[in-house]
């Protein structure tokens, strides 16, 4: 059975919260500040992890949870140098290599495959699982004004904001205006199904309750897992009597860290040493 | 095995051929040549079948007439120019009755009419530059209401004085070959697509022309020194530069630079903003070079066909920019930032005199560059397609990633 070590971003991420209660390693990336430092191009960033942090990640299951860098010091650091985030993520990458598995890609957002806008999600999740039911949308181009003919009760969205279905509060100035972004808005329950490993572990009903199919969730929950290298996550879906609806993925898992049930699944899951993605680094 | 006896094995149909021009290998000259060759070829075949189509009578028939009646060299310099890829494709996407969605049979049979006009226009057109070339005035400028037309290239334009008089001014060039566009309709025009040409069009004063001219120009003879054969590639496939100036030196919108180049226009790139002398010889030398690799790549799609089915719904995000881009956008960055990667990289190499401002932007760009390939994932991996790509499409693009990977030793500790 190999050993977990969770690496993190946030402070309040709930499986680095629940790694410390439980006495996995979980390192935050700004521990990474005394061994980090910038270099002129072409190493432009050097990363000198020593001997201790090594033998952390060395055969590990992995948890990357470097989502966003926003608010550490690393961020602030990186500015101070002029260095661009994407060289934090290139750097980390070897250390990450020690482990025998990696959970999540590192890269910012859109580059990993588990932080991918909504219209690469369906895309994806439908090449691995085509019948699959994702939502209708248009996207013009630049300042060109969408076609919403097809689109029945469109709603304008941001390509990144997974979780607002009934009132967008992500959309910013620029995208109201340019490569606008619009979906048919849900019909139906929406629910969070979640998973920590292949097969989905549960369901969240944050409105109300409602019958959902434990094969469709399966399924559902194996594609998503793939697609996006992911072995903790959460999946917002909109489920009718006539069907269920992918809407989003996110590895935050924000919508169903609270639940007690979670947080016990969390605690045996990175116990357990069985954390990690299928795509072995 | 001699260079010719290579140059003559590369099939340029293949787009694997198009790596011997990133790389600058000994047979880059013939590929560029048989791009070009390549793509005069298809535009003459397109003008034939839009000639033979016998349901646009007369018209056709008058534009068969002038186009006979001009030399080889005017009849190529059409059927290169950008205005009549731009019309051609009109005309194809109205025949095949892929006009924006909702399009009537009315409406198809307009646009068709509009591009067809185009077409004549443009055929025209050259012919009567080239008459006045010549000391001819003929009757399409006599009855011209205009009083500038410029050539369909964009190298020239005829302008007419308050006597009716039509002179012929050449157009400023870059690497003497390369029209500096500054004021033409094309340059003035607004287009909602466009990240350019969508910005406020301000006209600019004599001293900023000045001194985008002789920024540019500084910017090629700096690429023509790091790598001849890119200054090479960039004549070869770009005709017309166009400078749009949307905000005064003063605003903080002037800090808003940009660059494009839109498939429809082989041959023509679009640049914003280079009046403000912030903006740094290095960093107009990768918007020229960025844009040309766009030139050339869509010289090769127009010859051969695209490397993938665009689907604007679908768009990959982009791991330099962050942009969720098309997919033919995307295959495009892949070599755009290879080949501005290589130039940079040569350039600091040939610059030892380089000033610490102008070195300090071509590292930062140089692991701007980088970064994008610096990813787990592979770069085919991430097209947004169902179809399948052509294989060696991919395997390039792979090629790329590895090399960089190679270059900058990822996934290695940097002790």
């Amino acid at each position: 059975m190999s050993r977990t070590v969770v690496i993190h971003a946030d402070h309040l991420d709930p499986v680095a919260l629940r790694a410390l209660a439980t006495g996995v390693p979980a390192i935050h990336v700004d521990e990474l500040i005394p061994v980090m430092e910038g270099q002129p191009w072409p190493e432009v960033l050097r990363l000198s992890p020593g001997a201790h942090l090594e033998s952390l990640f060395l055969g590990a299951n992995v948890v990357n949870r470097v989502f966003s860098l926003e608010g550490t010091q690393i961020e602030r650091l990186l500015a101070e140098h002029g260095v661009d985030a994407r060289w934090f993520h290139i750097r980390l990458q070897p250390l990450l290599a020690l482990g025998v598995n990696l959970c999540h890609d590192t890269g910012t957002r859109g580059v990993s495959r588990c932080l991918a806008p909504l219209n690469v999600q369906w895309f994806e999740l439908q090449r691995a699982l085509p019948e699959a039911n994702t939502p209708d949308f248009a996207y013009s181009y630049g300042y060109e004004e969408p076609d919403l003919s097809r689109i029945e009760d469109p709603m304008q969205k941001s390509v990144w904001s997974l979780f607002d279905w009934r009132q967008e509060r992500q959309l910013d100035d620029e995208e109201r205006r340019r490569h606008q972004f619009h979906v048919s808005r849900p019909k139906g329950v929406p629910v969070i199904a979640w998973f920590l490993g292949r097969d989905y572990n549960g369901i969240h009903f944050p409105r109300a309750s409602a019958e959902v199919d434990d094969a469709v969730c399966g399924q559902l929950t194996r594609a998503a897992a793939q697609v996006f290298r992911s072995e903790a996550g959460e999946m917002l879906l909109y489920v009718t009597d006539q069907a269920v609806t992918f809407h989003a993925f996110s590895p935050y898992l924000r919508s169903v860290a609270a639940d007690t049930a979670v947080q016990t699944a969390l605690d045996a899951w990175l116990l357990a040493g069985n954390a990690g993605g299928m795509n072995a680094a | 095995m001699n260079s010719m006896t290579q140059a003559q094995r590369t099939d340029v149909r293949n787009p694997i051929c198009l790596m011997e021009i990133a790389d600058t290998s000994e047979c880059m000259e013939s590929v560029v040549e048989g791009i070009l060759w390549s793509r005069l070829r298809r535009m003459r075949a397109r003008l034939q079948e839009v000639l033979a189509d016998q349901k646009y009578g007369v018209t056709t028939r008058a534009m068969h007439q002038i186009y006979q009646s001009i030399g080889p060299d005017r009849q190529a310099r059409v059927l290169l120019s950008s205005e009549f890829c731009e019309q051609y494709l009109c005309l194809e996407s109205a025949r095949k009755g892929r006009v924006e969605s909702g399009a009537d049979e009315q409406e198809r049979a307009e646009e068709q009419a509009r591009a067809l006009g185009a077409l004549h226009d443009i055929i025209a057109r050259e012919k009567s530059i080239a008459e006045l070339a010549q000391g001819r005035t003929d009757r399409y400028l006599r009855e011209a209401r205009q009083w500038q037309l410029y050539s369909p290239v964009g190298d020239c334009v005829a302008e007419k004085d308050a006597t009716g008089v039509w002179t012929l001014r050449q157009l400023p060039k870059l690497g003497d070959c390369i029209a500096l566009d500054l004021e033409s309709p094309p340059a003035r025009h607004h287009e909602p697509r466009s990240g350019v040409l969508s910005q406020p069009c301000l006209p600019l004063t004599d001293a900023e022309r000045e001194h985008v001219s002789r920024k540019l120009a500084e910017a090629l003879a700096a690429i023509d020194r790091s790598e001849p054969m890119y200054g090479l590639l960039i004549r070869n496939f770009v005709r017309r530069i166009t400078v749009r100036k949307s905000a005064e030196v003063t605003s903080d919108e002037a800090g808003r630079y940009g660059s494009e180049h839109v498939p429809r226009q082989p041959g023509s790139i679009r640049l914003l903003n280079t009046h403000n002398p912030e903006l740094l010889v290095e960093a107009c030398m990768e918007s020229i070079m960025h844009e040309s690799t766009h030139n050339y790549l869509a010289a090769w799609e127009l010859a051969n066909g695209f490397f993938v089915a665009n689907d604007y719904r679908h768009r990959v995000v982009s791991p330099w920019s962050g942009n969720p881009i098309p997919n033919s956008s995307y295959i495009h960055a892949v070599f755009v930032y290879y080949v501005c990667h290589r130039l940079l990289k040569r350039h600091l190499e040939m610059s030892p005199d380089l000033g610490e401002a102008a070195k300090r932007h071509v590292q930062r760009r140089l692991a701007v560059c980088a970064a994008g390939f610096l990813i787990e994932q592979d770069l085919s991996g991430r097209l947004m397609t169902k179809d399948a790509i052509n294989g060696e499409v991919g395997q390039m693009i792979d090629q790329m990633q590895a090399e960089m990977k190679r270059q900058y030793r990822y996934g290695e500790w940097q002790q």
